[in-house]
């Protein structure tokens, strides 16, 4: 970027920037010409990805939660799709009931849902840190109306996105504002 | 009753003032009885008759000069005898002029008005009138008025016709004294025979001897033999003689009322009206029975004040009855005058004697005069003893020139059975000569209640049945000493009745039916033409149709003569050929004519004027063999001829010849045929009571008695019981059942059957039957009852998504009744006998029909009547065309369905389309929307992948791809028709963002209870575009 910059300070800076590129490139291969010991690259790029973890026991799936794999602080979002699917993959167009096919318990102190739908985490996760709970249990009620052929799926979908610029009211323009940094827990 | 009319008190008084007062007056001085004329007027129930008599006063002028007034004070021989001192004192009830406490008693109502006003102000008394609610209290309040003041008054102003009427209603509603109604008319006295055919001496009362007897014989057949022969009093019996009738009719006013004396009736309801009708059938009841030999007259005479003859001596031709008709017709609806029986029955005796003129063939003749009346005799108002005397006279000596008199009384009261006043007065009356029956009750003049029994006398003394009565034998009685006044008969001299008991001469009646019968009863005893019994008269034996007719060749005639009037010789055959059989088989009727019953007529002692010594008369012997008739059941009892088989005159113009003696009826006993039959097959439905099967079984019995057919369904034909004549099952009772069922109540099964039948004689042999008694006959068979049995067909249904499932409409197909492979029609066109009718099925079905979300078997239960009959049915499922149907695929069991109701879905497949290269495995929401969703439902696409939705209802689907993808641009939304499974793609690009980010997904699914993590995504890294 910042040779953008310099670039567009005018074309006599660009001209020198060239002649000195050129001779920093040229003097480079004479050296590695010469010298061909490999070094390291001291330059890692960032990157916000997000890993699901949750504890599933009897039954109920509980304690759902975002771990940020990355190496910057990351907002993160996510929501809940239900259905009925077959074991090859088919929806069923019957919708399962909350309640009545299944029970699904948001922890919604640290979420919170969004006009857009979605819900969003209250906290940035920094790099390494796992978020808050979003869900705090989750499983099929017991007087559930199976559709013959098919089981509940539930599928949680969450996004992640760097946390430490505009970037999340440009992509997210609906998520609320951020409050704090989680806090690591061991 | 005295009060009842009082409003004849008017017009006596008017009568008394303006004919009679001079005498009256003179009178009082000198006679007790015109003093009770004058002061004590009495009225009755038949007052109404006479006092109608004297409104005219015209009239009154025509009576006084064409009959001597007969006010009993003047004309009549009244005595004035002293009452006995046996006889009791008079009522308390008794009103008179002087009577002013009790007349004042009995016009309570009226009380106060009558004290209150003056005596001499007719408006007040009219008024009064108005207001009078019996006639006892109109009586009293004219007793103390001026009733000539009253009625000048009334008549000026218009009132007297609305005073009239008011009268009479009171009139009306006083009961009625019953008359006695009597029709039976004795013959016409005495009996003329035209005895110029008498040809022997009588030796028995009856005229023919008519005999049959009826013999079984061994085959079964039946002889009859009939046996006549006339008697020597035949002839003399069987002639008449032709009748000159005299009529004398009453044309007095009271005609014109009704039989119960009111007088303000329609003319159809008068009495003359009425008399009109019944003389006029009368004449053409006469004129039918004219004859050459019986050229019977009638002659008209009508009476009033005085009298006239309406038509002379008239043949009873067609064109004489015309004639005579023709004056009745023309005869007044209205007449008027007084009650003149003397004068009328002047003109009868004169019609009779003088007048008589008859010039023809037939000089021996019988004579009647018929005398009608609705009065008393009288010319003015007043029972006249003077005018019933000579009208007595005049019939007195009709009648000892031999003429019948009948009489008629159509009053109030009248009553043959009367002589005198027997009760009811204050003094009765028993009969014997010297004796008195009298009242003290106010008599107004004209008609009084004791006048009544002088009536009865009057026309029963008329009539013939006092053949020597000339005159009433009664005077008026009046006993001015007594206190009050009493009015009444005495009894001067009896006459003896010399009617036979039951043959009535004096003739009454209360209706104009009863007065037409009299005239159609009095018609009975003019003669029809004479005939007499010779070779012309007919044996006619009726066969009864249980029989077969014989031949007439078959018919054997003999003779056999008389021994001694009793006994007879042995029968000889006949050798006459004039004597004649013929057999009529439409009448079933065989007759013998030619023989000479006159001529053979059987006497007690021989007969003389036979040249054959020893000869007692002769009989005829008829006699012939018949059998049972084919098709006849048979009985006891059973007649071989109709009750009118006999010897009859021969026929003649006017009619069939009168039967002169018949036959009796003697009876056999037919044996009841073999039986024979045959209990059907039948068929019948699942369900069946087996009761209900055996009127239907029983009608289709093939069922013989002899030869004889018997349809039991035809069993209560009213015309044709069994299908045969009446006359097949006249003598014996036909019973018939199905029994032994094995099955009962709700048949499930085949069943086997007993059928009955009998044939019963009515009633037991009567001894005097003839042949050997009948007795029942019986039999049995054995059927069988087959049962059909439901089977129901049904097909696989196919519909949409939440259409809700119709298990009748879109599944039944059909229900058919089958035994073994044949329908309930085909039975029947196969001449099968099929009964009673399938019963309405209910169906049960699981699962419900509802709106399915996939196919769907589904069982039926069948019930009948509340029974679940599945177990019987047999269910058929029609092939299925439903592409992929189970039902006929290896593995599925139809044992717990009857058919298949197939949900039918579309799926959608939503493919997600990157741009080229990207190989992104990001997460894409897809958000479904549809009126067939409940709720939009969301899915997901990884990558360039896809996912199926299945099982949707056909119909439209809007497919958004959600903004999660938020790197990629929003593709448009997609709308589609889903009519058929189809795949829709979504391919959008992505956006250059510069921010990092990174997605996952993890998708548990719940198999039963178990959870698994079936899919982690790999940590998808977000970047920024280079």
């Amino acid at each position: 970027m910042k040779l953008c910059h310099l670039f567009k300070k005018g074309w006599i800076f660009s001209l020198l920037a060239l002649v000195l590129a050129l001779s920093a490139f040229g003097g480079s291969l004479a050296y590695l010409a010469a010298k061909p010991t490999p070094v390291a690259n001291r330059f890692q790029p960032g990157s916000v990805p997000v890993e699901p973890e949750e504890v599933l026991e009897n039954g109920i799936k509980k304690d759902v939660a975002f771990t940020n794999l990355g190496n910057i602080n990351s907002r993160m979002r996510a929501q809940v799709l239900v259905v009925w699917k077959s074991p090859d993959g088919q929806i069923s167009p019957q919708l399962p009931m909350p309640g009545s096919d299944y029970i699904l318990q948001f922890n919604t102190a640290d979420w919170a849902l969004a006009r857009d739908g979605y819900w969003y985490c209250s906290a940035d996760v920094p790099p390494g840190q796992r978020s808050p709970i979003f869900i705090e249990s989750c499983q099929k009620a017991g007087a559930a109306s199976v559709p013959s052929g098919f089981d509940l799926s539930v599928q949680i979908l969450v996004q992640a996105i760097q946390a430490d610029s505009t970037a999340v009211s440009d992509a997210w323009p609906d998520a609320p504002a951020n409050k704090t940094e989680v806090t690591p827990h061991a | 009753m005295h009060s009842k009319q009082f409003w004849a008190l008017l017009l006596c008084l008017v009568l008394v003032a303006a004919v009679f007062a001079p005498a009256m007056l003179a009178a009082e001085s000198s006679s007790a009885p015109s003093s009770a004329s004058a002061s004590s007027p009495c009225t009755d129930s038949e007052v109404s008759a006479s006092d109608a008599d004297s409104v005219c006063p015209s009239q009154a002028d025509d009576v006084s000069s064409s009959e001597s007034c007969s006010n009993p004070s003047e004309s009549d021989s009244a005595s004035s005898i002293p009452l006995p001192d046996s006889i009791p004192a008079s009522p308390s009830s008794c009103t008179s002029a002087c009577d002013t406490e009790s007349a004042s008693t009995s016009a309570d109502a009226s009380a106060e008005s009558t004290e209150s006003s003056c005596f001499s102000d007719p408006e007040q008394l009219y008024r009064d009138l108005l207001n009078a609610q019996n006639l006892a209290q109109a009586d009293a309040m004219i007793a103390e008025r001026d009733p000539q003041a009253l009625r000048a008054w009334a008549i000026d102003h218009g009132q007297w016709d609305t005073l009239v009427s008011h009268l009479n209603q009171l009139l009306k509603n006083e009961t009625p004294m019953n008359s006695a109604t009597v029709t039976n008319a004795g013959p016409l006295l005495p009996p003329i025979y035209t005895g110029s055919r008498a040809k022997a001496r009588a030796t028995s009362q009856d005229p023919v001897r008519a005999g049959k007897t009826a013999t079984q014989n061994s085959d079964g057949s039946i002889t009859l033999r009939l046996e006549t022969y006339a008697t020597g009093a035949i002839q003399e019996n069987l002639s008449f003689s032709p009748v000159d009738l005299v009529l004398v009719l009453d044309q007095s006013g009271s005609m014109t009322y009704d039989f119960d004396g009111n007088p303000d009736v329609p003319e159809t309801e008068s009495r003359q009206y009425a008399l009109k009708q019944a003389v006029k059938a009368f004449i053409q009841d006469i004129s039918a029975k004219y004859s050459a030999e019986t050229d019977h007259r009638i002659a008209l005479v009508t009476f009033d004040s005085g009298a006239q003859i309406l038509q002379n001596w008239t043949d009873a031709t067609s064109a004489g009855a015309a004639s005579l008709i023709h004056q009745v017709d023309l005869l007044p609806a209205s007449p008027y005058g007084s009650t003149n029986t003397a004068a009328g029955m002047a003109l009868a005796h004169q019609l009779m004697g003088p007048d008589y003129n008859y010039h023809g063939g037939n000089s021996r003749r019988q004579q009647a005069v018929i005398l009608l009346t609705d009065g008393a005799p009288t010319t003015d108002n007043q029972f006249s003893v003077d005018v019933a005397n000579r009208t007595l006279a005049y019939g007195g000596a009709l009648k000892q020139q031999g003429v019948t008199l009948y009489s008629m009384g159509i009053f109030n009261g009248a009553n043959p059975a009367q002589l005198y006043g027997e009760s009811g007065y204050n003094w009765n009356s028993d009969g014997s000569v010297g004796s008195i029956w009298a009242t003290t009750q106010t008599w107004w003049g004209g008609i009084a209640d004791c006048d009544i029994p002088a009536e009865n006398r009057f026309l029963n003394f008329l009539s013939s049945n006092y053949q020597d009565a000339s005159s009433l034998g009664a005077q008026n009685f009046y006993d001015q000493q007594h206190n009050p006044p009493a009015y009444g008969w005495q009894i001067t001299e009896n006459f003896s009745r010399t009617a036979a008991p039951g043959n009535e001469y004096y003739l009454t009646a209360h209706d104009p039916l009863g007065l037409a019968r009299i005239f159609t009863e009095i018609s009975k005893q003019v003669a029809d033409p004479d005939t007499l019994l010779n070779k012309r008269s007919v044996i006619r034996d009726v066969m009864t149709p249980y029989f077969t007719l014989p031949d007439s060749s078959e018919v054997h005639l003999y003779t056999a003569d008389s021994l001694d009037g009793t006994a007879f010789a042995a029968a000889v055959p006949l050798t006459d050929s004039a004597v004649s059989v013929s057999v009529d088989p439409d009448t079933r009727t065989v007759s013998v004519s030619g023989f000479d019953f006159g001529h053979n007529f059987v006497s007690e002692q021989p007969r003389t004027e036979n040249a054959q010594p020893n000869f007692y008369g002769r009989e005829l012997i008829i006699e012939f063999t018949v059998h049972p008739r084919p098709g006849f059941l048979g009985g006891n009892n059973v007649p071989t001829n109709q009750d009118i088989s006999g010897l009859y005159l021969p026929d003649t113009p006017e009619g069939p010849g009168k039967a002169i003696a018949l036959y009796p009826v003697p009876q056999v006993n037919v044996s009841i045929p073999e039986l024979s039959l045959a209990a059907p097959d039948a068929y019948t439905y699942l369900g069946t009571d087996p009761e209900s099967l055996r009127t239907p079984l029983m009608q289709q019995y093939d069922f013989h008695c002899g030869s004889q057919a018997i349809d039991l369904a035809m069993a209560n034909d009213p015309t044709q019981p069994y299908g045969l004549a009446p006359w097949q099952t006249a003598f014996v009772a036909i019973h018939a059942d199905a029994f032994g069922f094995q099955q009962h109540g709700f048949m499930t099964q085949d069943t086997a059957y007993t059928a009955s039948v009998s044939v019963s004689p009515y009633a037991d042999a009567a001894p005097e039957s003839q042949g050997t008694p009948a007795i029942a006959a019986a039999t049995e068979a054995t059927g069988q009852v087959r049962l059909l049995t439901p089977v129901i067909t049904w097909k696989d249904s196919w519909m949409d998504l939440h259409q809700t499932a119709d298990y009748p409409l879109f599944n039944f197909v059909s229900l058919q009744w089958i035994f073994e492979g044949q329908t309930s029609e085909e039975l029947i066109a196969g001449g099968n006998l099929v009964l009673g009718s399938d019963g309405i099925l209910d169906y049960g079905y699981s699962p419900a029909a509802t709106d399915f979300l996939r196919d769907t078997p589904v069982k039926v239960r069948v019930y009948l009547a509340g029974f679940d009959i599945t177990d019987y049915v047999k269910f058929i499922h029609q092939p299925c065309t439903v592409p992929g149907c189970l039902w006929d695929t290896p593995g599925f069991t139809s044992d717990n369905c009857q058919f298949i109701v197939h949900i039918r879905t579309v799926d959608l497949t939503i493919q997600k389309q990157l741009s080229p290269g990207n190989t992104s495995a990001e997460s894409f929401v897809f958000r479904i929307e549809s009126p067939e969703l409940d709720a939009p439902l969301q899915v997901t696409v990884q990558g360039s992948g896809h996912v199926v939705i299945t099982g949707l209802a056909p119909g439209s689907y809007t497919i958004t791809e959600t903004d999660w993808s938020w790197r990629y641009n929003q593709p448009a939304r997609q709308t589609i028709q889903l009519d058929s499974s189809e795949t829709i793609t979504f391919t959008n690009m992505r956006n250059p963002r510069h921010w990092l980010s990174g997605e996952a997904l993890c998708e548990n699914l719940w198999n039963g209870d178990q959870v698994h993590r079936i899919e982690q995504s790999a940590p998808a890294k977000g970047r920024d575009t280079p």
